[in-house]
Order: structure tokens, then C-alpha cells, then sequence
């Protein structure tokens, strides 16, 4: 559209750092009026601190931002509504038991003579509804709507506050096919009134469809904007090459070569009604075996599946010759070890030290007759400790004072010292730096090398 | 036009058909339990823990609880008693009653507010500490053992009176008590005031986010329960005519009961219960009251009072309990059948 290259929110050289750590360097990004406009980047490119920033969660510590060509101060969410920009986040904060129209009324209530005018406010927000035809109702509760409808919700709250920039992260990530579709819908809708978006996804092909401009962050800086009015249009491939950069060549590849001992994990026509679908694999001793897919695509659910954490509809799974157990624990004792993606809230319990997390999952190894041996205990995490290199080394220590990394290093320690046959890994290096990103990748190839099968979803 | 019914109106018909059950059967079990003035007396005992109720409904549909208003009343009628030995005026003992059920009910909401407190324990805790202060207020003999003494002045005494239609006697307490039911249904139901509390009962970190002052909501929640726990300590104390140290025990009980049978989740809210509502309590508190007094008429120990109210509380419970788990499972079904359609259409374009 070209009467709407006017510039909307213009963001100039804005730096933040998280002790010492530059998480944005120097970045320039602007978004006109009405355009969909996206933000591509690798996990910690730095999408995320900047849009807390413009949002005012998070503060600048250096930089400008820009909206309608004035500078603005944003220290707060309050001083980000007030400029018009509004959030819809991933985890929606709606009041279920609530109607649509008193969600989206609440805090903005209309009263005459202290009583709620519900009448002019049902009128209001379902006059809004229609101007975006979003299909609601204003008197539906919101406990009878889908994620979907949840979401148009909170699309609507931003609406009411007159929002000019709705930013939307991650909003398809719990949304099935169909209801992305009306989403877009919505989006397009939003952006032909005039609405500015700043939408996020791992996503890349919803990307590609709806998105006006792209600009791509890597490691904290700008690399690069696309438009789609520049001649050739957006090309994919240059959008991933300057997401991923050069440091794809240089990373260490593994030479890939199939294992041909035994095979540890044999999965026949695997399914989860609703989550994936005919899986078949096999990994053998000394392998590892890569799941890819995008976000949505099963992957983490086939681990768990297998592992016994979720269910399995139809197909079956032999672990060793044997078919696998259904119970986690029975899998933990025969030799398969699981790590979640979520290391926080399923990979450990923070608030008990190393030695005791590390025991957790085999409390025989370190007990007599059931009675803990604090010896055995100490003398296991030790072990544990020395093979995996852990800062700080002390078996004592909270495990919620370690760094991400250190973290995730008990994490697989602990399936390290328990000798697995199998280990089911789900994006082992969320969150995690560099350097122990790499130190990760080694004690699993060392993990593979004595023999081990690994799958790894990346 | 299709009739729609909210849940929360739909759920007060729980309590509405438990009552009518309850009545029928307690009528063909005693003689003397269908009569004007039994019906009386059961509204009578409704009205002190409807009044609690109504109070108990803002903190509750906010999602806080407020255990100390049992323990709140007796020292608020101890305090009264102790303010007529000191010769005030009725009429100003009456005014500072609620007024000082409101400091309490402040002091409650401050002290969770500010730091955070769990409500169920930091009012467990004030529970606690409103019951030794009765104590200490209380009047004691030489043992420092505390007795019951009888309010030096008896105009406080005309409140337990009541209005006399036939052999039916409507109790002033009975009439204070709806006229509070009333006020707070329609705070609840036309205010922004009420309105905002059911949003923070609904999502306290949402409702944040909409620009509620959920501090301020919360505080002005606990100083409605408080105030109106000081009115049922005006009733309590014209009734017994003597402030003393047990008085109110379990009131707390009683009102959070009341609001649950009326379709009230038992904390904040949820999708299958219904919004705490003072009409919803009223109906509660008068189906307790109704099996309490059948329970007494029949002759069986009151023991049986105990098992039916927790009973009861455990079954409303457990009927939103389940019909949370069969909707939970019937989206989960229409997901999983959802995507598998798809997967398979997507299977067939290749």
C-alpha cells in the first residue's frame, strides 16, 4: 500500500545489555502505518528484549524510539498503552467465567450515576466486533470460546485501547491450521483499517504470506530488512541465510554416519490421535538420531509418547527386543532417560541441591536397604560433577543458582551417571549460552560414543 | 427468542430444589416442622450467617477468603458491651459496630494486600488474634476465668423483636439481612465496583493488566466484609443480650457454605461453578438452616447437622469438579479429531 509508508514507530540504535552481556547492539527497526511487519531471528537473536522494550517491560539502556517522528519515553506497560501499543501475548489472560464484552470492558467501564451502563457496553464492543468482523459475540461467556476465539479476545482488549501498534508474539503456537487461517484473517483485516502489526513465529512460511516487511536480527543486530514492494519481492532463502548467517558453516557438523549395532529403539506406525501420526524410526547403539520439524510439527510429543509420558493411539514401540512399558518408571529402570524442553518446570526441582537432584532418579544407587546414604549420594554427584564440568562445583549448592547451562549440564549429567541405554532428548540447549551449548553437544557424543542411542529434537 | 440462563442462575436452582426436597421430607417426619412459626424461627437463624454471607461474597468472588469474621463478631460484641457499660448512646454503638467491622475488614485485606499474605492462613491467623482479643475485653472473675455478662442496657434488646402477620413473625433481623442481600446483589450486578471484583476472582493477573487497581478492589472487598460482619454482631448481641468469648464459633463455616451451595466456586471462580452472588447465599444459608432445624425437630444428635453441611460442600464441589473433567475431555476428543482430519486431508493432497 503505498499511501501508508508513513513511519509509525521508529526505533534508533537501541542497546541493551544484560550483565555485560550485549543482548542488542546498536539496532535500528521501523514499522509504517498499516503493515504487517515481521521480526525473524534464531532463539536469543534478540526479538524478544526488543519488543519488551518498545513494550516497556523491559528498559533501553541506550537508543530512541520514535512514534509519529516524536520521542517518546516508555518505562512502563502503562506508558506503552498510553502511545498506543499493545500486547497479545503467547499465554492469553483472559477471565474465562467472564463475558467477552466484560473482559474487554473491565478497568474501562462505562457508568452513569455510578451504575454500569451494560447495555452501551455490550453495543460498543460488538460495534467493534463487526467494524473487524471477528465473529463474536459480545455477551458469549468466554469459557464456551476456543484458544482461537480467546485470542480474538485479546486482539479485542488492544482494539478498545485505540491501539495503533498490536504486537503478536508467537500467536499461532497453540492454534490448529484452521484457526490460523482466521487469524490471518483477522490480521489482514486489522492492517487494512489502518492497525500496524509486529508479528513473531518460528513460523517462517506464515511469515513469507503475511508479512509486509521483515527484518531480521541475529545475535543482537539488525541484519537485514526485506520488503516485499522491493523488486523480486521477499526471497526465503536470503531470509534464512541472514537469520542463520554464517555461523551455520562454521558450526561443528558431525560426520554422519549410521550406526550399525544393535538397535535399541525399534518404532513401528507410532501415532497420537491429534498430535502425530504413523511414525516409524530405529536407532541403534552409538547413534544419534535428529527429529527436525517446525514448531507444532509433533516432534516433542512423539518423545513423549515413547517415554510414557502421554499416551499412544495406535502402533507400537520395542525397546531392546521387549516392547516398551507404558510407566516411566519401569523406563527409567530398564535404562531411558527423558529431558524436557521445559528444563524449569519438568527438569529439575530448583529448590534442592545437586547431589539431591541428581539422586532423584535412582534412588537405589545411592541408598542401603532404603535408607539414603549420604556417602553414595555425595560420592554420586561428584562423579557427575567432574564428567560434566560444572561451574560451580559443589554437590551442595541450589540448583536454582546455577546458570541456564549449568543447569542444563545437571540435567543430562544426572541421565549421564545412570548409564542409559536410551535417551530421549527434547532441545537440549534452550536458554543456554554458547559455550555450554557446544560442552552440551560433547557429553551427549560422548554419551553416544560409549555405546548409547540418542534421539535429539533440535 | 431462545431464553438464556447464566450459569450462575441456573446454579441457583441447586439450592432451590435441595431446600424443597429438604422441606418435604422433614415435613413427613415431624409434625411441628411445617408450621408458621418453626418456618419463622428457620428464617430467623438464616439471617446472622446471611448478613456474614453477603459480606463473605465480595472477598470470595475476588478470589480471597475470610476466615476471621466468625471471631471478628464476637469482638466487635464485645467491644459494644463494654461501649454501653461506658454510657454511649445505642444509636452510636450501633454506627460504630460497623464502622469498626470495616477497620477490621481493613486491617485483614491490608495485611494480605502489603504483604502478600495467603488468605486463607494470614485470616486464620487474624482469626486467631480477634478471638484473644475478645478475651482480653471479656469480663472475668477473680480466677481470670471470663463470664457472661448481661448488657446494662436492654434498648438493644428491641432489635430482637419482630413484626407479628398471623402467627408468622418476620424478624427484624431477618428484614436487615434481605435489605443487605439486595444492596450488595445489585453492587454486584450494576457497579463497576462489583463488576471489577468478579474480574479479579476470574484472573487477578489479567484483571491487573486492564488498568484495575486490584489493591484498592481488594481492599475495599475485605472492609465490605468486615462492615457487614459488624451488622450480624449487632443482631448476635441483641439476641443472646450478652457478649461473650465463643460467640459467632464456625459463622465462618456457615457463611462460605451458604455461598458455595448457592453455586459459588469455593475460590475465585471457576468455568463450571458459578459467580459468588448474595441471592445464591441466601438460598444457601436457608437450605442449612432448614436441614439443621429438621435435623433437631426428628430428634437425631446434631452430630448429623456436621456431616450434612460438610456433605453438602463436598458434593457441590465435586459436581463442578466433574463437569470440568467431562468438558475438559470432550474439547481434548474434538481437538485430537480435529487435527487427524486435517493431518489425514493433507496426507491425500500429498
Amino acid at each position: 500500500m503505498a499511501e501508508n509508508k508513513e513511519i509509525l514507530l521508529r526505533c534508533s540504535k537501541i542497546v541493551k545489555e544484560f550483565s555485560g552481556n550485549r543482548v542488542l547492539d546498536q539496532v535500528d527497526f521501523d514499522i509504517r502505518k498499516g503493515e504487517v511487519h515481521s521480526l525473524c531471528g534464531e532463539n536469543g537473536a534478540g526479538k524478544s528484549t526488543l519488543i519488551k522494550i518498545i513494550s516497556g517491560i523491559y528498559p533501553k539502556d541506550d537508543g530512541v524510539i520514535y512514534i509519529n517522528g516524536n520521542p517518546v519515553d516508555i518505562h512502563s506497560r502503562q506508558d506503552s498503552t498510553a502511545n498506543g501499543i499493545a500486547v497479545v501475548y503467547q499465554e492469553l489472560s483472559v477471565m474465562t467465567t467472564l463475558t467477552v464484552a466484560e473482559n474487554i470492558m473491565a478497568g474501562k467501564e462505562l457508568t452513569k450515576f455510578g451504575f454500569l451502563q451494560k447495555k452501551q457496553m455490550n453495543r460498543r464492543v460488538q460495534d467493534l466486533i463487526d467494524k473487524y468482523d471477528l465473529g463474536l459475540k459480545a455477551t458469549q461467556r468466554v469459557a464456551e470460546l476456543s484458544t482461537a476465539g480467546r485470542q480474538v479476545v485479546e486482539i479485542l482488549k488492544a482494539l478498545i485501547t485505540d491501539a495503533s501498534l498490536i504486537i503478536m508474539d508467537e500467536p499461532t503456537a497453540s492454534l490448529s491450521y484452521k484457526e490460523s487461517e482466521a487469524l490471518f484473517k483477522i490480521i489482514r483485516s486489522l492492517r487494512d483499517n489502518g492497525v500496524s502489526i509486529l508479528y513473531i513465529s518460528h513460523r517462517l512460511d506464515e511469515v513469507y504470506m503475511l508479512s509486509d516487511r521483515i527484518t531480521v536480527l541475529r545475535d543482537g543486530k539488525l541484519v537485514g530488512v526485506f520488503d516485499k514492494e522491493a523488486e523480486g519481492g521477499i526471497k526465503p532463502d536470503e531470509v534464512i541465510q541472514a537469520m542463520v548467517g554464517k555461523s551455520l558453516s562454521t558450526e561443528r557438523q558431525k560426520e554422519l554416519t549410521p550406526g550399525s549395532g544393535k538397535v535399541v529403539l525399534d518404532v513401528r506406525h507410532l501415532s497420537h490421535r491429534g498430535y502425530f501420526n504413523d511414525i516409524s524410526l530405529q536407532v541403534h547403539e552409538g547413534e544419534i538420531l535428529g527429529i527436525g520439524g517446525l514448531v507444532g510439527a509433533g516432534r516433542t510429543e512423539l518423545l513423549r509418547s515413547i517415554f510414557g509420558v502421554d499416551p499412544v493411539t495406535a502402533g507400537e514401540v520395542t525397546y531392546l527386543d521387549q516392547p516398551i512399558s507404558r510407566s516411566i518408571r519401569q523406563n527409567i529402570k530398564s535404562g531411558i532417560g527423558f529431558i524436557s524442553e521445559d528444563r524449569r518446570s519438568e527438569g529439575f526441582v530448583p529448590q534442592l541441591s545437586v547431589e539431591q537432584n541428581a539422586e532423584m532418579i535412582n534412588f537405589g544407587a545411592v541408598s542401603s536397604f532404603g535408607v539414603l546414604s549420604k556417602a553414595k549420594e555425595r560420592a554420586r554427584a561428584k562423579k557427575m560433577i567432574e564428567e560434566v564440568n560444572l561451574h560451580p562445583a559443589d554437590p551442595k549448592y541450589k540448583v536454582a543458582n546455577f546458570s541456564g547451562g549449568n543447569q542444563q549440564k545437571i540435567v543430562v549429567g544426572k541421565w549421564l551417571i545412570h548409564n542409559c541405554k536410551l535417551l530421549l532428548i527434547d532441545e537440549p540447549t534452550v536458554g543456554v549460552d554458547v559455550g555450554a551449548k557446544s560442552e552440551i553437544y560433547k557429553i551427549i557424543e560422548d554419551m553416544a560414543a560409549n555405546g548409547a542411542a540418542v534421539i535429539i529434537r533440535q | 427468542m431462545k431464553m438464556h440462563m447464566s450459569l450462575t442462575v441456573k446454579k441457583l436452582f441447586i439450592p432451590i430444589g435441595l431446600s424443597i426436597a429438604a422441606f418435604i421430607f422433614f415435613s413427613t417426619q415431624s409434625e411441628n416442622f411445617a408450621t408458621a412459626s418453626n418456618i419463622s424461627t428457620i428464617l430467623r437463624e438464616t439471617a446472622t450467617p446471611l448478613m456474614i454471607s453477603c459480606g463473605m461474597c465480595f472477598v470470595m468472588a475476588a478470589g480471597y477468603i475470610d476466615l476471621s469474621v466468625g471471631a471478628m463478631a464476637a469482638l466487635i460484641s464485645m467491644l459494644a458491651s463494654r461501649m454501653i457499660d461506658l454510657g454511649l448512646a445505642v444509636p452510636l454503638i450501633l454506627v460504630l459496630m460497623v464502622v469498626l467491622g470495616a477497620v477490621f475488614g481493613f486491617i485483614n485485606g491490608f495485611l494480605i494486600r502489603t504483604f502478600d499474605l495467603h488468605p486463607f492462613v494470614g485470616t486464620l491467623a487474624m482469626m486467631s488474634v480477634y478471638r484473644g482479643l475478645t478475651w482480653i475485653f471479656s469480663y472475668r472473675n477473680a480466677n481470670g476465668s471470663a463470664y457472661a455478662v448481661k448488657i446494662t442496657d436492654l434498648t438493644i434488646r428491641e432489635l430482637n423483636g419482630a413484626m407479628n402477620i398471623g402467627s408468622f413473625k418476620i424478624y427484624y433481623s431477618l428484614v436487615t439481612a434481605l435489605i443487605c442481600m439486595a444492596i450488595c446483589q445489585v453492587v454486584f450486578m450494576m457497579t463497576k465496583f462489583g463488576s471489577n471484583i468478579y474480574a479479579m476472582g476470574a484472573n487477578l493477573k489479567a484483571a491487573e493488566l486492564t488498568g484495575i487497581k486490584v489493591g484498592r478492589v481488594e481492599g475495599m472487598a475485605y472492609m465490605c466484609c468486615g462492615a457487614l460482619t459488624g451488622v450480624c454482631a449487632i443482631f448476635l448481641l441483641a439476641r443472646s443480650q450478652c457478649a461473650t468469648t465463643t460467640m459467632g464459633v464456625g459463622l465462618e463455616f456457615d457463611a462460605i457454605s451458604a455461598l458455595v451451595i448457592g453455586g459459588a466456586s469455593a475460590m475465585g471462580a471457576s468455568e463450571t461453578a458459578g459467580k459468588a452472588n448474595p441471592v445464591g447465599a441466601a438460598l444457601g444459608a436457608f437450605f442449612l438452616y432448614l436441614v439443621y432445624n429438621g435435623i433437631f425437630k426428628m430428634g437425631i444428635p446434631t452430630a448429623y447437622q456436621q456431616i450434612t453441611q460438610g456433605g453438602v460442600l463436598i458434593l457441590m464441589m465435586m459436581v463442578d469438579s466433574i463437569v470440568t473433567m467431562i468438558r475438559l475431555h470432550n474439547q481434548e476428543m474434538k481437538y485430537g479429531l480435529e487435527q487427524e482430519k486435517i493431518m489425514q486431508e493433507e496426507l491425500n493432497n500429498g
